[in-house]
């Protein structure tokens, strides 16, 4: 029975090795290292057979110990070139050569027994050897070149920059300690006769092959690492079963038979329940202990993952990102790069160990930005050096990256496009990032990007808020949004003055806090909005809004979750347009009767009165009299057009204002004895000049006066006085005659206007000679008031500054006339 | 900005060496045409600050390619003869780190700047060169530390033995000759030097000539290998490998041939003729020789064949790439204030011929600068091997087209070589120009043979193989009705004799062989003189 099973594991090697010398041979023999690898493998193949067949024909066993000997002999120089090759060595030619000599001589006197001399199977039915005379030389032969092999790989290992061939060192070397291992059994003791080299070797050769074919596909150190995971928790439950079994035999000496069973099933019970916390357990210290940086990065992605996502602020960001990486890492230099939206250029964001002032920025063509762009995955310098796209580098570029020493682009890739990139200089301890810290890296990248496009968006959404800020703020137009409860959320200042309430006071209230109740009727565009869903407007709607009822023009537009409502207050247009209407009326009615009574008069003149010189001439009389009414009426909206268009070039003058009101009232005393008023002027003789437009003085004067003495009854008295008063000249036109009512002075400036009482008293007027004074005084920076009383009379006051006179016009003002 | 090569080779990471060195046929052709814009662009920004730039572009300097194409004229070397001396290397775009020269075919040399970065690329490229060479398949790397490369490429300042100098730098070779050995040799010196102490350390790679390899295989395969005995033959290696040789030679029952002694992984040929002796190349060496398309103003390699063997690849890196279409060159013959236009490498059409143009990159001293050379485009892209870039044959230079009446079909130099060639003739040499015989235009062919045949058989058979070709050519004759061939017989010995009166006047390597095509007058009755004579 032991035969069977010490003979299964030189079986299983022997299989193993046959199989693997077949993909060996499949994959091609053209490379050195796999022909070396082959010779490696039929060496050992000789030595599985030997040993096996040792163990299947015991009375050829010295024969088959010479078989194996051959293959044991043959073993070390096969593996140390094929670690030659392995490394691409060229160099140790005569090792090899003084080796293949010594091996030579070996197999030769091993085949006549000198290496062997006997062979005999013990009663437990394990082989012993009788060693000859020439194992010692085998021995020097043997190890020297075994542990040669060992110190070349290790030169390869230290001088290696490379990843990947570390890794496959590491492969080879882990599986030349398997050997030692292996054969330092056959020195103990009994161990010795078990073939525990052979499966050593066959380990060895499993490695290799991982290491040649698959090597790039699976990292050393994890291997170690889950080695370690599963051998601690192994020995420390190996030692508790071991401790308990001894604790019951020992303390109550009552188990035995099927009570060990029991208590083993009790043991692997608590195993079983505390191997997976202990598993975790196991796993975390293994990784504290023997892989710090792997600890330290994971310990750095949970506590990114738990801020980075937190903080808004860019410039904060990505400072934090690399200080971490650099940080736990220990890197020497580290830049953080961000694309800029419009250029497309990726400007330095953050750097670390770079002097400050450096300035690296880079071109949206540059090749590693479209590299990185279509591959979405780690750029290694090494990659940059020997990848033909990377020729297009310019010169400059690759002093940037000599400047940066980047080892590493790590892409940061949001929705499909780059962002930004890390570009990773070396490490201080002068190591290469492993894969794990790679995949680590790719990780945080991930993180940093979403973190980034989220710093991102709340960058843009604040400049947008605020933007929208400004809009809502300037925009002549009420705005106020509602929700879809119809709760009022926005109010923009033109929305309060349309509204004549404050904001606090609407916002979070129903929407007929701001408007009536009209807004919500059925037709009303917010009804119809939400009815269709679609924008509706701008509609024309009369509200009660603020003061009294307004014409608004309202429009409505469903937004994401409520409504915008959008309206402007068009009550004054809409009495402009009334106005304008008004004006055409007058206009049309002030030239229409002058014109009927000419009208009439020439037909008199023609049917009745043509013999009449008499009637004649007072008909002719009439008709000129109403010709130069119909001349003042268009002379006057004449004037008035040009002063309120702003056209009108004033000639300025020292006027002394005493002659010109003197002479401008002699002027009215026909006009005031044909009426019977008297006029009274108060005007003294040492006022200052004023600086003026004579024609518009006049015509102020005129139009003052001549009021006076129209809305005045016979037998009234004008007052008209002139006199200084804080820096400025004041007329004053006083009467005692209808006097105005209070609702008619506001609009007595007005164009046109003539209130009903004026109308039906038959006074006759065109309505625009106020309208002109008003505007004559202005465009003298001056200020006319009005106090008057029905019934006692009327007062005006011109107040003309004596420094400002005539100063330009600050605006041209709006006119119904444009 | 690149790894060692060697180092790689040493780390077992063939394939990056692959990807550094031969990667540039990995390239799309959208991939090639940005690595040639940017490094235009940034050549264009170099070259507008220096003195020789401000010159050539009048003080402007463009910022695409279009504009570049538009406003800068294009030039020859003598636009730049008065700049290229080391009094003037101010006046250069960067400072040159050595200086090269032609072989100087036309009897004066031309010397070009070498910058740091093209003399570091002149090394690259060979190895890339070498790399493809030894290759039978996409990603194959066969060359290992320390190959022994056998050359007899001459020294410095030859733009081959620069270009031998950063390959040196650039990789460990086993050179046989030594560097310092070669300097000191004349050419045949070097040449029986090198594959004596071969038959010690054996070849693994060989750039040579087309031309010496056929002699040498001549020789081999007629049992005359007059090598003299050396101490080299004496060595064991040596007469172990005159033994395995002759074995083998025996064993296919035929005369020794250098394959049989050698078993090379590359042979690296240049020049029109590489092509013709393709096969017997193959024959005598056991491997298809590898071309390249090189010249001193390229930074030497600038195109090189695939793995495959067929058309020529351009590098990317090295220059940028315009190319004459022979119609606009041709207009360009007929109006010398003609400015002929340019296309661009993904501009290019198979079967046209081209003159190239190039502009040097690295800091380089040539703006768009014509290179005298016509190039025909084979196929735009390769689906057997894969591969997507343009691919050309070199069709002669332009000096060499022969033109006749009018009819612009214009013969070339691989074109007669394919003619004479086709004819089965056995010949040794020739020259061909055109003359003006009776008035008219006539290609005068000047052959030597090696069999007995009479010169009205030959200019038939000539005449023939040259209607097949060229349908010019025929409807020439068809149209004139006129032949318009004429040929010469010269004695046997005749090119020999030259080559040796050539030599002894002390004449340059360049010029120890008349040129093919258009040799001068002196030449031609310099070699009637020694037809009679010898």
């Amino acid at each position: 029975m032991l035969i069977f099973f010490l003979s299964v594991v030189p079986l299983i090697a022997l299989a193993l090795y046959s199989f693997l010398l077949f993909v060996t041979w499949r994959r091609g023999l053209e490379k050195r290292v796999n022909r070396s690898f082959a010779v490696y493998l039929i060496s050992m193949i000789v030595w599985s057979l030997g040993a096996l067949m040792m163990y299947m024909a015991p009375g050829r066993a010295l024969f088959w110990n010479k078989v194996m000997l051959s293959g044991v002999s043959l073993m070390p120089l096969a593996f140390f070139s094929f670690v030659r090759a392995f490394r691409g060595l060229r160099a140790y030619r005569w090792v090899f050569q003084a080796a293949v000599g010594a091996w030579a001589v070996l197999f030769v006197f091993s085949w006549f027994g000198f290496m062997v001399t006997d062979i005999y199977l013990t009663e437990d039915g394990l082989i012993h050897f009788v060693l000859g005379p020439l194992t010692p030389f085998f021995a020097l032969y043997y190890l020297p070149l075994l542990i040669f092999s060992m110190v070349l790989l290790a030169q390869g290992l230290r001088e290696s920059r490379d990843a990947v061939e570390r890794n496959r060192i590491k492969y080879v070397l882990l599986g030349l300690v398997i050997i030692f291992v292996g054969g330092f059994t056959n020195l103990v003791g009994e161990l010795g006769a078990f073939p525990v080299d052979v499966a050593a070797n066959a380990v060895n050769a499993l490695l290799i092959a991982y290491a040649i074919f698959r090597y790039d596909l699976l990292d050393i150190n994890e291997v170690v690492r889950k080695g370690l995971l599963y051998m601690v928790p192994t020995i420390i439950i190996g030692v508790g079963y071991f401790l308990i079994i001894l604790l019951a035999v020992g303390l109550f000496r009552l188990v035995a038979g099927y009570q060990i069973a029991i208590v083993s099933i009790l043991v692997a019970a608590v195993a079983a329940l505390a191997m997976q916390p202990l598993q975790s357990r196991t796993q975390l210290w293994i990784d504290k202990l023997f892989f710090r940086e792997k600890y330290d990065a994971g310990l750095m992605l949970q506590r990114l993952s738990r801020t980075a996502s937190s903080i808004l602020d860019l410039d904060r960001l990505t400072h934090l990102i690399l200080n971490e990486i650099v940080e736990t890492m220990h890197i020497t230099k580290a830049v953080l790069f961000l694309r800029e939206k419009e250029s497309g250029v990726f400007h330095l964001a953050a750097q670390r160990g770079l002097p400050h002032e450096i300035f690296i920025e880079m071109r949206a063509d540059h090749p590693v930005l479209e590299w990185l762009a279509s591959h979405t995955e780690i750029l290694t310098r090494h990659q940059i050096d020997i990848t033909p796209r990377f020729k297009a580098l310019w010169a400059q570029e690759i002093e940037d990256l000599d400047l940066m020493e980047t080892q590493l682009f790590v892409p940061l890739v949001a929705q499909n496009m780059l962002i930004g990139l890390l570009a990773l200089g070396p490490k201080m301890s002068g190591a290469n990032y492993s894969p794990d810290e790679k995949l680590v890296l790719i990780t945080l990248a991930n993180q940093t990007a979403i973190a980034v496009q989220n710093a991102w968006l709340y960058q843009q959404a604040l400049e947008e808020k605020e933007r929208t800020e400004i809009i809502l703020e300037q925009a002549f137009a009420g705005m106020i949004v509602v929700d879809e409860d119809m709760r009022i959320i926005v109010v923009n200042p033109a929305a309060e003055s349309i509204t004549g309430h404050h904001a606090h006071e609407l916002l979070g209230e129903f929407i007929l806090q701001a408007f009536p109740r009209e807004m919500w009727d059925v037709g009303s565009p917010l009804y119809t909005a939400i009815e269709t869903g679609e924008s509706v407007g701008p509609v024309e709607v009369e509200l009660a809004v603020g003061e009294g009822r307004r014409d608004l023009l309202v429009g409505v537009t469903p937004i994401l979750d409520g409504y915008l409502i959008n309206f402007t207050d068009i009550t004054k247009l809409k009495e402009v347009a009334r106005l304008q209407s008004n004006i055409v009326m007058n206009v049309s009615h002030e030239l229409r009767t002058p014109l009927t009574s000419i009208k009439g008069y020439a037909e008199l003149l023609m049917t009745q009165f043509a013999d009449n010189p008499v009637m004649m001439r007072r008909f002719l009389e009439v008709i000129q009299s109403e010709a130069d009414r119909m001349n003042r009426i268009i002379n006057d909206l004449l004037d008035l057009s040009r002063l309120e268009s702003g056209r009108y070039r004033p000639e300025k003058t020292y006027l002394d204002m005493v002659a010109l009101v003197r002479e401008s009232v002699k002027g009215l005393e026909m006009q005031a004895q044909q009426a019977g008023v008297e006029i009274a002027l108060d005007l003294p003789t040492d006022l200052p000049p004023l600086f003026g437009d004579r024609e518009l003085l006049v015509s102020v004067v005129n139009n003052l006066v001549g009021n006076a003495i129209k809305f005045s009854t016979k037998g009234g008295r004008v007052r008209v006085a002139l006199y200084q008063q804080d820096g400025a000249l004041v007329l004053e036109v006083e009467d005692n005659g209808l006097g105005i009512p209070e609702e008619d002075i506001p609009h007595l400036f007005t164009k046109f206007y003539r209130s009903e009482r004026v109308h039906k008293a038959g006074i006759k007027g065109t309505g625009l000679g106020l309208a002109l004074v008003k505007q004559a005084v202005e465009l003298h920076n001056g200020v006319i008031q009005v106090e008057s009383r029905v019934g006692v009379g009327s007062r005006f006051i011109v107040m003309l500054p004596l420094e400002m006179s005539l100063a330009p016009r600050a605006t041209v003002p709006e006119t119904a006339f444009s | 900005m690149t790894t060692e090569v060697a180092e790689l080779l040493k780390q077992g990471r063939r394939q990056d060496v692959w990807k550094q060195y031969c990667g540039h046929l990995d390239l799309t052709v959208p991939e090639f045409m940005q690595i040639q814009e940017r490094l235009l662009l940034e050549q264009l920004q170099e070259v507008g600050r220096s003195e020789l730039g401000n010159i050539l572009m009048k003080g402007e300097t463009p910022k695409t390619v279009e504009e570049f194409r538009n406003t800068v004229p294009l030039t020859t070397y003598s636009d730049y003869e008065p700049y290229l001396t080391q009094d003037k290397e101010h006046m250069l775009p960067r400072k040159p780190h050595m200086w090269a020269h032609t072989s100087g075919r036309t009897g004066s040399y031309k010397w070009v700047p070498y910058t740091k970065e093209m003399f570091v690329i002149a090394g690259e490229r060979v190895i890339s060169s070498f790399l493809l060479s030894m290759a039978s398949k996409r990603g194959e790397v066969r060359l290992e530390v320390g190959d022994v490369m056998v050359y007899n490429a001459p020294p410095p300042p030859y733009a081959s033995g620069v270009t031998l100098l950063s390959l040196a730098e650039r990789f460990p070779f086993q050179f046989v000759p030594t560097l310092e050995e070669s300097a000191e040799l004349t050419f045949h010196q070097r040449l029986e030097l090198s594959f004596q102490k071969a038959l010690v350390t054996g070849i693994d790679v060989l750039g040579s000539i087309t031309s010496v390899l056929i002699k040498l295989g001549e020789r081999f395969a007629q049992g005359a290998n007059s090598a003299s005995l050396s101490r080299h033959m004496l060595h064991p290696k040596a007469i172990t490998r005159l033994a395995r040789g002759l074995i083998r030679s025996r064993m296919a029952g035929r005369a020794m041939l250098p394959k049989d002694l050698w078993s090379v992984k590359g042979i690296l040929c240049g020049g029109t003729d590489t092509s013709i002796y393709k096969e017997k190349v193959t024959e005598y060496w056991g491997v298809v020789p590898h071309e390249i398309y090189g010249a001193t103003e390229l930074a030497v390699v600038g195109a090189t064949q695939a793995w495959d063997r067929q058309g020529l690849y351009f590098f990317p890196d090295a220059i940028f790439l315009e190319f004459i279409p022979e119609e606009e060159w041709l207009r360009g013959q007929e109006d010398p204030l003609y400015q002929p236009k340019t296309v661009l490498l993904d501009e290019v059409t198979t079967g046209k011929r081209y003159e190239l143009v190039i502009t040097s990159l690295n800091g380089g001293p040539f703006l768009r600068y014509r290179m005298r050379d016509f190039l025909r485009f084979v196929s735009l892209r390769n689906e057997e091997e894969n591969i997507h870039l343009p691919s050309m044959m070199l069709a002669g230079r332009t000096d060499d087209l022969i033109d006749l009446a009018g009819f612009t079909g214009a013969i070339d130099e691989p074109m007669i070589w394919r003619a004479i060639h086709n004819t089965g003739i056995d010949y040794e040499e020739w020259v061909v120009r055109k003359e003006i015989l009776d008035g008219g235009p006539v290609l005068h062919v000047y052959l030597e043979v090696k069999e007995d045949i009479s010169a009205e058989e030959a200019a038939d058979r000539v005449h023939e193989s040259l209607r097949n070709i060229n349908p010019f050519y025929a409807d020439m004759e068809d149209m004139l009705e006129v032949r318009p061939l004429r040929l010469t017989l010269l004695s046997p010995g005749t090119f020999h004799a030259y080559f040796l009166e050539r030599q002894a006047a002390g004449a340059d390597l360049g010029h120890l062989k008349p040129p093919h095509m258009n040799p001068n007058d002196k030449i031609v009755a310099d070699l009637l003189r020694l037809s009679q004579s010898v």
